[in-house]
This record gives C-alpha cells, structure tokens and sequence, in this order.
C-alpha cells in the first residue's frame, strides 16, 4: 500500500501551482487524462501525455520521481493482462499507458490535495453515510495501522514472525488482525458515544465547495492538452 | 481486481457504475429502518480494518487479504456492500486501481461481503466457527473470481479489437483468450483463497473467543432507543 | 447557588454483568464551581461522569443535569456541555483540526461566520492558530490534547466536565491547563473534573468529592477538608499530598501546626516555626 502518511505530507506541505490549485480543476484534469486514456488505441499519444504530466509535475514541485516511480504500480497487472490476452508487444506497450497515465494523474491530484479536502467535495455528492464513512474510515485508518505497527512490532520482538514460516505467519497475523478487529469495534462503539455528546448531526467536515480560481489553468490545460493529442493523433 | 483504465469496454464499466449504484440504493433501503448515523464509526473501523489488512504482505509470497467475508459477517450484508464500496473508493484515491473500475470492484468485493454474510450464517452452527468461516471465504472467493472471469468475457476484449476497433468489420469472441485468463485466474486463484480462507477462520475463531457478540447480527438486535453503553 | 448537577444512589449494571454501587452520600454541584471527583482506579469516576453525560442510564438511583434526567432527555441539555475524555483519540472525529474543532457548532446548525469566529477564538485562547489546517492524526499528544479541549469549549459550555485531563502531561502543561480552566471558571463556567492526582487539587477546587470501590462517594469537602481524612483516602487508593503527610507528621510529634492546604500556606507555617 502507498504510504498515506508520505502522501499526506507532500499535500500538506506544497505551495506550488498544483497545491494551489483549486481541488475541483484537478478533478476535472484527472477526468480529462482518464478519458484521454479510455479513448486512445494508440500508444504514442498517450506516451507524449505521460511526458508532459511528468514534466509539469516536475515544474510545479511535486515530487515527480516517487510518483512516477508509484505510477508503474499498475503496469505489471497490465502488462499480464495483456499477455493473458495475446496480440503482441504493442497490445502489452498500449494496457501498460493506459495504466500508468492516468495512475501518475491520480498521484499528482494526492500529492497536492490533502484526503480530507477530496472527501470534502465529494461528500457534496455522496449520501450521508458514505460521505461520514469515508472521513471516519480515513480517521480510523491512522489509528489501525499504528495499532498493527505496534503488534507487528511486539511479534517480532516476541519471535513471532520467521521466514519462510507460512503458517506461523499467518497464524500470528490472523491473531493481529483479530485483535486490530476487536479493538476498532469497541473503539467505534466509544466513538458513537463521542460523537452525540458533540452533537453529530450529519456533519463530519465541512462540505467542499466547486468554486475554480486563478491557479486551475495549469491542472485544466494539462487535462486537456493530453486529451486534445488523443483526439487529434490517432 | 487490477484491471486498470482504459482496457474494458465504457459500456461495461458504466454499466458496472449504474448497477454499483442501484446496489448502494438497495442498501441504503434496506438500512432504511436502521439508526444509520450510529453505525459511521463502525463502518469506519471495518472499512479501515480491510485497508489496513490489504496492506499486510503475507510472507514468503506478497499475498494480500483483503477481509471483505470478515466484513460481511460483522457488518451484514448491506453495511458490508457499503464498506467495500468506501474502501474501493479510498484504494482508488491512493492509486490502487482505476476510477473506471470502481463500480465493477464495488461489486466484486461487496459480493464477497454478501456472499461470506451469507454463506457463514447458513452453515449455522454445524461445524465448527474457523471451518465455517474458512469454507464461507473459499466458496465465496470462487464465486466472484467465476464473475470476474465473466466480465471479461462479457467485454470481448481481444486484440484486434483495442487495437483497431471496428474497422475490421466485426468483433472476435475471444474465447481463447478468456479461457487463458480463466485458466490464470483459478489456477493462481486457489493459492489465494486458501491463505485467505485461513486467514478469515483464523480471525473469525479469535473473535468468537473474544468477544462472541460481535458475531450475533448487530443490525438483528437494533432496538429504539438509547440502549445500556459499555463504558467503564 | 443553582444546584445543576445532582446524582443520588447510582447502581449500573454492565453488559458483562459487572455492577457498581455508588450509594454514598449525593453528588450535587452548584453552578459557578469547581468539583474535582477522586478516586483510584476502578473507583467509579468515569461511570459517574458518564451517567451525568447521558450515556449510560442508572438502574437504579436518579441523575438530573439542568433539571433533566440526560440519559431520556440530553439533546435538551447537550449544547450547554462540554466534555474532554481521557483518551483524546476517542475524541478526535474529524480529519483536520479545522474540521475538529467546528465540529460541534457545523452540526448544530451555526452559520459559517459564526463558526468561523468561534473556532478562531478558541484557537486564539489556546494557541493553536498555526495548527488549523493539521490533520490530527500527525499531532503530538500535547497538541491532540488542546485541539479536544478547543472542541469541548467551542461552544462556551456552561458546564465542562473533564475526565482525567492531566493524564500524559508534562508538569508545565498541567499548570497551563489549570490557569486556562480557572479562567474559564471565572467566567461563569461550572467545572467538573476526575483525577487521582491530589497535587492539582489545592490550586483548583471548590469542592472535592472522594469515590472509594463499591461504596460511591464516601466523603465530601473543601480541599483542606479532604486532605486531612488521610484514612478515607487511604480506604480509596489515594495518596494524600506530601505536604499533608509531612504536617500530620509534625502535628503527631507535638508540633503545633495547621495543616496547610497548599504550598504558600505551607511555606508561612514553616517560616513562622523556624522563627519562633
């Protein structure tokens, strides 16, 4: 799994264009590159567009060598799809783009958005519960994955985890997870408790607004400009 | 399921978003009669508990579980469909997986969360709790990797096709291809489901030693009211 | 003084059956005062604030907060409240602390200005302004700490009622902590506190009530009034202070001496016995 606390760290911490950028013109730019990548049947174009995001990825100060590294996360799955499929190394070359282009997309919109401000504006569209579970999964997910560090740590110290041992392992991990489990269930049952004392009325952040400003012409050019080369070069 | 964008037809994943969405509504119907805002946190926990299980590598072979019967059998059914829907949506924002495909992996794991609901308190208290939640886990898994094998048939995906189009006149059925993706499917796949299957019945069998309540149906017990707390 | 807190004869069963008595003398609290609740561990305390905070209901036994009974009727009385647990991370429910700490107004339907101007007078009053857009998982434990009591007091409670809030806290934050509540309570607001820590009660309680196993409150006092039943707090598991300790001592050998309650009153006494 990507480390949600690195990605949490760059989008709190950037001032470049992208983070300045408002989060509804890089949705659209995500929307954009996703379809340029739905769309073509030719590689080359969507070569030329994973370029240009590297490079204004580059410009606007992400850090676009770990996320283009991250980008390829895809590409394996895609590159057995489509030797699972037959039809050559072009078939192969074209599932491997139409991975990695609109993953690198997704990663630029994470590393410049903090989660909180996606849900935020999706919480607009969402029903209120999903829209609550979405702000309290990513609230808990910290919580379980410090829990499971501890426990994978006291294993260790324990003698619990050997190599090679499949069995052990898994047993072990099972233990963990049940534990993880027991513990966030009768947290959520604290948390409930919490949540009417301080008065949940449906709300668990303040809802996003679709407003654009001045800084969305780069995430809006660069959607569209690789889209227009889907487009045009065929 | 690591499909990624662009490979399968628009009109399968549109479709797989218009069907994920009446899922949600039929869901959401069902709870209707349910206190909802009670069960955030909860659907929070499980829903972070099955990221935090997808990010564990089960050594020597890097496989990863994904709990989506455990969060049937805590959730139910339809909390468990919800559950797989934010997680999906949630790996998708991390760059696990396409946006395209949220609707069509919504179904898969939320079928898995139904499934495993379904077929653990069916195998009522027969045999013992690990084996109900281990065969639960395998016939579940089996199920939906037989559904994930008939989405790609159903997309027709083959070469000439993405390559091409339709100019070439007509469409190939790709029987080969899908049967090549079967066989890798299944074959991999029981691998897979074995280390899940013990991974769940091993998790379930610590719950039920546990804390035994949290496998008797919460939403079977919802009563009006405030209800007595465990707090101490 | 308007009694707003009162609970008499509490009996609460646990779902694991596990039962707790508190039918010691009453629990009242007058508006305007500083109640710290003592007791060891196992005592009782958190069930007590919890029963006054609606979420558990007594079996037997009659809790009234503003003059109704919080388990049938809080929504009636919840915006008058305020409430710092002693598991901060329990507390926290939002992602930012922005979102934290508007938590409670969003959701009662205040406008965005008001928000907006609430949040920033208690992020101001705390000094957490630099940590607004934070997410609050990141936060050191101090810092988790002060965004849950900008979420208790956003709402410029009547009553605040704090569950172990020391619990972790260096000894300069403790200090801090009890000059902001004593400021709050100079302000009109009615303080209700747990602790096992006896060194902090001197400098901040009205009144102290003193929880023992099985038997509920088993004393009531001023500070100096409870300091000196060192035997009551013995029979709860409590420590009396050093000073206490060290004055009784004195007194037992034949000094004639007041036992102080605090270390100022403390220092007086033993300059005036050096002296004399």
């Amino acid at each position: 799994m990507i480390d949600v606390a690195r990605i949490d760290h760059w989008a709190a911490s950037g001032f470049g264009p992208l983070h300045r950028a408002s989060i509804v013109s890089k949705i659209i730019f995500l929307l954009l590159v996703v379809s340029a990548a739905v769309i073509t049947r030719n590689p080359y174009p969507l070569m030329i567009g994973y370029g240009v995001l590297l490079v204004v990825a580059a410009a606007a100060g992400l850090p676009w060598v770990r996320v283009a590294v991250l980008s390829w996360y895809g590409a394996l799955f895609a590159l057995l799809y489509g030797i699972s499929l037959g039809g050559g190394i072009w078939i192969a070359v074209l599932f491997i783009v139409k991975a990695i282009t609109p993953s690198l997309a997704m990663l630029m919109l994470i590393v410049s958005t903090p989660y909180p401000r996606i849900f935020s504006l999706l919480s607009v569209f969402l029903p209120e519960i999903l829209a609550a579970g979405l702000f309290m999964t990513y609230r808990t997910l910290f919580i379980l994955l410090d829990m499971m560090d501890n426990f994978a740590a006291a294993i260790r110290l324990r003698g619990g985890f050997s190599p090679g041992s499949l069995y052990k392992n898994s047993t072990n991990i099972s233990r963990g997870i049940g534990m993880l489990l027991v513990r966030a269930v009768e947290r959520a049952s604290r948390l409930y408790a919490v949540m009417v004392v301080r008065g949940y009325n449906g709300s668990m952040a303040e809802k996003g607004e679709i407003r654009l400003q001045s800084h969305d012409w780069l995430p809006l050019g660069t959607g569209a400009f690789v889209l227009l080369l889907v487009l045009v070069w065929k | 399921m690591h499909i990624p964008d662009g490979v399968l037809p628009v009109w399968l994943w549109i479709l797989g978003f218009v069907i994920m969405a009446f899922a949600v509504v039929f869901c959401l119907f069902r709870l209707k009669s349910v206190d909802l805002r009670k069960y955030v946190p909860l659907l929070g926990a499980v829903s972070a508990a099955m990221l935090v299980a997808m990010s564990l590598e089960i050594l020597p072979i890097a496989y990863h579980i994904n709990l989506s019967v455990v969060a049937g059998i805590l959730l139910g059914p339809a909390l468990g469909f919800l559950a797989a829907f934010i997680t999906n949506l949630i790996l998708a924002l991390m760059g696990h997986g396409g946006i395209t495909v949220i609707g069509l992996n919504t179904l898969l794991l939320g079928s898995e969360a139904v499934l495993g609901h379904t077929l653990f308190y069916l195998f009522k208290k027969r045999p013992p709790v690990f084996w109900r939640a281990a065969g639960a886990t395998v016939l579940t898994l089996f199920i939906t990797s037989l559904a994930l094998i008939g989405i790609v048939a159903v997309s027709h995906i083959n070469a000439e096709f993405l390559l091409h189009g339709d100019e070439h006149g007509s469409v190939q059925g790709g029987d080969v291809t899908v049967s090549r993706f079967a066989v890798m499917v299944l074959s991999l796949g029981i691998v897979g489901w074995i280390i899940e299957a013990f991974i769940t019945g091993a998790v379930v069998r610590f719950i039920s030693q546990v804390k035994p309540d949290l496998l008797v149906h919460m939403l079977h017990k919802e009563k009006v009211g405030r209800s007595k707390g465990n707090v101490k | 003084m308007e009694n707003i807190v009162s609970v008499s004869c509490l009996k609460h069963v646990y779902p694991d059956t596990t039962e707790i008595h508190m039918c010691g003398l009453d629990f009242v609290v007058n508006r305007g005062e500083r109640i710290v609740v003592l007791g060891g561990n196992g005592s009782g305390k958190t069930t007590l604030l919890y029963h006054i905070l609606g979420l558990l209901a007594p079996d037997e036994g009659r809790v009234s907060v503003f003059g109704v009974n919080p388990a049938e009727q809080y929504n009636a009385v919840r915006e008058r409240i305020g409430v710092l647990l002693q598991n901060v991370e329990d507390q926290i429910l939002s992602p930012t602390v922005w979102d934290d700490i508007s938590f409670s107004p969003r959701n009662y339907g205040y406008g965005k200005e008001e928000i907006s101007r609430m949040v920033d007078q208690v992020m101001v009053e705390l000094g957490i302004q630099h940590l607004q857009e934070k997410i609050c998982h990141y936060l050191s434990g101090g810092e988790k700490r002060k965004v849950a009591l900008a979420g208790a007091l956003v709402m410029r409670p009547e009553l605040l009622i704090l569950d172990e809030p020391f619990e972790g806290l260096d000894s300069r934050s403790r200090s801090e902590l009890v000059t902001l509540l004593n400021r709050c309570n100079r302000e009109g607001m009615t303080i209700i506190m747990s602790t096992h820590d006896l060194n902090l009660v001197a400098s901040f309680a009205d009144r102290v009530y003193v929880l023992a196993t099985g038997r509920g409150v088993v004393t009531a006092g001023t500070p100096a009034e409870i300091f000196l039943q060192v035997e009551a707090l013995k029979a709860s598991n409590i420590d009396p202070p050093l000073l206490t300790e060290l004055f009784l001592k004195l007194r037992k050998s034949g000094v004639e001496v007041e036992v102080p309650a605090h270390m100022d009153q403390a220092v007086k006494d033993l300059v005036r016995l050096i002296q004399d």
